[in-house]
């Protein structure tokens, strides 16, 4: 079973450069992107319950930011596999503590991302199946 | 031996008569032992009369009217003893006796004046020696007779004298015949009668005036009269009641027989006037029987009682016979009888000493008496009256004074505190040990009863001190008064308290009584407590602390200073239960109020909130109110407290809580704003050294550089200004 990515930043430049390395890092083909939480939403729930995503997850953003998107995954019912890397630029414990209170989440990365950043979630215990 | 002491008158003509048959005894005593006679007998005899005295009572009695010596014998002038054959005398024969033997009795003037014999039952001869003595016991009985005579010769009168004396008499005498009319009158007889009768009185009237004899009066004398008329002479008292001339009168009236020829011929009566001897016979009585002190007189060879009073037998409880069979053996202690017996050999007239003695009442209670004494002669006997003064009860007392004192004493011994009293001229009356060992540790001096209060070796200013608190007492002043001493504290506590109480008899100080308590510990904790308080009150002022207490029962609610202040009220101001609610703005915080106020009470439980409250001048003030409850049965009857003003602390933690907000926005601002184009940076940065042929142009990648390093200088300019306009808001 395949994992949809998901880049949910509001900032162009990131979802560029994100792009780039799940690329190049062989992690996704076509990676999806999205600048806030509510397209993320839509997308996930307009593709039915049977897909599963991993989804890299910035937290300010305009319209709908990080936290309100995996509050709306339990208020809406969202019953799709999904996995979470939390992406931001943040270095504050607050949100560090605040990620791991999420069961979807199962990675916290401050930016920069990089490759080998990616090359360590891919032996990450939930994906390793996704990827061998 | 009857009748042998003859009338007075008599004295003056009748020589013989004048002695006392006593100082004969001996000599017939030692006659009846020397001789076997039947009868030894002195016999006298003159003109007139005859006497004589016998060992042997019976011959007198029976023989005297017919005794007569044989006439030759009588008139025999030889002084030889001679013997005589009694067989021709009836009077001897009668008697049995045979023989007598003689020897006359001459005076020293050669006048035969009688014999001494001795009658023999059998005819007798005497030896030379028995004649010898027998003129040895002449010679003595002469001596006797001549030493009486003597004595009489010196007071014997004169016809013309006794005539004189007879009239110069107070005494009535008169004499009667067997008719009992008058024979003779002495002067004051004769007028007496004439003064009170007009009637002179003669030779042959009778003697009874009917104007001074009352019908018992004149019975009387008719007795009396036949009594003496009988040969007895004696003395009788008589009532003489009272006339229109003078009261009522008491006489001693003495009944002379006049003898002739073994005859009563006539009698003379001797009356003595004794009413005024009567009168203080009866006032005697009068001060001695009736005497509310008990007295008696006892005769002093034998200590028996001669007379006792009403109060005596009142006292003792024996009658006034019993008594009078009684000594003072049967009453004194046993313990006391060697005192008594060695005073009653003090010969003083008056005895009056402090000697106590136990005596025994009838009923054998003891009782304590002291006595004072007069030595009298009473019934002819050397007696002592004395005045009993019973002082049972004043022992009694005295021994309870004593007790009394003996327990006050062992009471103000059984403290530490000092006791002592004071007179009015500040001399120590009594103290307890305490006191003494005090004065004694403080100043060396044995300070003792009789003292003065201000013992030289004290402080003078303590002295002066002492003076002055001693006088206000002994001014009538009750007070205490602590006083600070330090130089004494080594030896007993720097701080006493005294008590000062005058001795008061009705309206008049007598003295004065003090206490004094070592309080050294107790002020010392008073001062400790004093500074702790001070301590408190300073502490709660600067943590602007103040106390309140809500008195549930009687609905009265008290504030200290500080919590007046706190709520800006005037010092003088009561809050009320709605002032405590008025105190706080209306709507949620008053119900708030009021609130925890009803749970509190309903519950009992310890409190501590913060609340804003609305001072008296408009102000608010946050205030910390901390308490608790007491409950009396369950019930809370009183809440107590502190409120604390913690406006200033209040405003101090919105001042920080805004900072901290401010950090956590520069926080939230440095981790999610300033780093995010830092991140980008380091994104791009990573992207060249991680990919080769990147699918971006440089350009857009070093554009994006610049925009982002121009962006974080941008940041970090507003938070500049942010936290210099927050720092400014806080300095002012």
């Amino acid at each position: 079973m395949k994992l949809n990515l998901l880049i949910v930043d509001d900032d162009k430049m990131v979802q560029t450069m994100h792009t780039i390395i799940v690329k190049r890092s062989g992690f996704s083909e076509k990676p999806f992107n999205f600048v806030n939480g509510k397209e993320a939403l839509d997308f996930i729930v307009s593709n039915g319950k049977e897909e599963k995503y991993l989804i890299l997850l910035d937290i300010n953003m305009p319209v709908m930011n990080g936290w309100e998107l995996l509050d709306a995954f339990s208020e809406f019912g969202v019953e799709n596999e999904i996995f979470v890397v939390m992406v931001s630029s943040s270095i504050d414990q607050h949100d560090l503590d605040k990620a791991s209170t999420y069961s979807k989440v199962i990675s916290y990365v401050s930016k920069p991302m990089t490759k080998d950043i990616l090359d360590g979630l891919r032996n990450h215990d939930k994906l390793r199946t996704y990827f061998f | 031996m009857n009748n042998f002491t003859p009338p007075d008158e008599f004295i003056n003509y009748y020589s013989l008569d004048t002695i006392q048959e006593n100082d004969f005894d001996f000599i017939l005593d030692f006659a009846d032992n020397l001789y076997e006679a039947s009868v030894v007998c002195i016999s006298f005899f003159d003109y007139k009369r005859f006497w004589y005295k016998s060992q042997e009572i019976h011959l007198a009695q029976t023989h005297t009217p017919s005794l007569n010596f044989p006439t030759d014998t009588i008139s025999s002038t030889d002084h030889q003893i001679f013997t005589f054959n009694t067989t021709n005398h009836p009077f001897f024969t009668d008697l049995a006796i045979r023989s007598v033997t003689a020897i006359p009795l001459y005076l020293h003037s050669g006048k035969k004046v009688g014999f001494l014999s001795l009658w023999f039952k059998e005819s007798y001869e005497l030896s030379a020696k028995e004649s010898k003595m027998l003129g040895v016991l002449a010679e003595k009985t002469i001596h006797l007779v001549e030493q009486k005579k003597q004595n009489r010769s010196e007071l014997k009168f004169g016809k013309k004298q006794i005539q004189v004396l007879l009239d110069s008499t107070s005494s009535f005498i008169w004499g009667i015949d067997r008719d009992l009319k008058l024979i003779s009158a002495n002067k004051n007889y004769i007028n007496t009668i004439q003064k009170y009768t007009g009637k002179t009185v003669k030779i042959g009237d009778a003697f009874f005036e009917e104007i001074f004899f009352s019908p018992d009066l004149v019975t009387f004398f008719e007795e009396q009269c036949e009594r003496a008329f009988l040969g007895e002479s004696f003395t009788e008292d008589a009532v003489v009641p009272a006339t229109q001339w003078f009261k009522k009168q008491w006489f001693e009236v003495s009944f002379y027989p006049i003898f002739q020829a073994g005859e009563v011929i006539n009698v003379l009566i001797n009356a003595r006037n004794i009413t005024k001897r009567k009168k203080s016979k009866e006032q005697y009585e009068l001060l001695f029987l009736s005497n509310p002190q008990p007295m008696w007189v006892y005769e002093k060879a034998t200590f028996k009682f001669l007379e006792v009073n009403q109060a005596a037998i009142q006292h003792y409880g024996y009658s006034k016979e019993e008594f009078l069979k009684l000594s003072l053996y049967d009453i004194i202690h046993a313990e006391d009888v060697a005192q008594m017996v060695e005073q009653s050999e003090v010969n003083d007239l008056l005895q009056t000493n402090d000697l106590e003695w136990r005596h025994y009442k009838k009923n054998g209670e003891i009782i304590w008496v002291q006595l004072a004494s007069h030595e009298i002669e009473y019934q002819n006997k050397k007696a002592s009256h004395v005045l009993i003064n019973d002082i049972t009860e004043q022992k009694r007392h005295l021994t309870l004074l004593e007790e009394e004192r003996a327990n006050t004493i062992a009471l103000i011994n059984s403290t530490d505190d000092l006791v002592w009293s004071i007179d009015q001229d500040a001399r120590l009356v009594i103290a307890n040990e305490a006191y003494f060992n005090y004065v004694k540790t403080v100043t060396g001096y044995s300070i003792k009863p009789g003292d003065s209060d201000y013992v030289e070796s004290f402080p003078a200013e303590l002295n002066a001190n002492r003076k002055k608190l001693n006088d206000r007492a002994l001014a009538g002043e009750t007070f205490a008064i602590e006083i600070h001493f330090p130089e004494v504290g080594k030896h007993w506590g720097t701080w006493s308290e005294t008590r000062f109480n005058p001795i008061k008899e009705g309206d008049k100080v007598r003295g004065a009584a003090m206490f004094a308590r070592n309080i050294t510990s107790r002020k010392e904790i008073e001062l400790a407590l004093e500074t702790n308080q001070r301590i408190l009150l300073e502490t709660s002022e600067v943590a602007r602390v103040g106390g309140w207490e809500i008195d549930l029962v009687n609905q009265k609610i008290s504030w200290s200073k500080i919590t007046k202040e706190i709520h800006e009220t005037a010092l003088d101001f009561e809050p009320n239960f709605e002032d405590l609610i008025n105190f706080h703005r209306l709507g949620h915080n008053q119900e708030r109020i009021k609130r925890i106020f009803r749970e509190v009470v309903a519950t009992a439980r310890d409190f501590d909130f913060e609340t804003q409250i609305l001072t008296a001048k408009g102000k608010e003030r946050w205030v910390r109110v901390k308490g608790g409850v007491k409950t009396i049965e369950g019930k809370a009857v009183r809440m107590f407290g502190m409120v604390q003003d913690i406006n200033d602390q209040k405003k101090h933690l919105e001042e920080i809580e805004m900072q901290n907000k401010q950090l956590r926005e520069i926080a939230w601002m440095q981790s999610h704003v300033v780093r995010a184009p830092v991140a980008r940076i380091m994104g791009i940065v990573s992207l060249f050294q991680d990919f080769d042929d990147l699918e971006i142009s440089t350009n857009e990648l070093f554009n994006n550089i610049s925009d982002s390093a121009y962006e974080i200088d941008d940041i970090i300019r507003k938070i500049n200004n942010t936290i210099q306009t927050n720092h400014k808001q806080v300095v002012q």
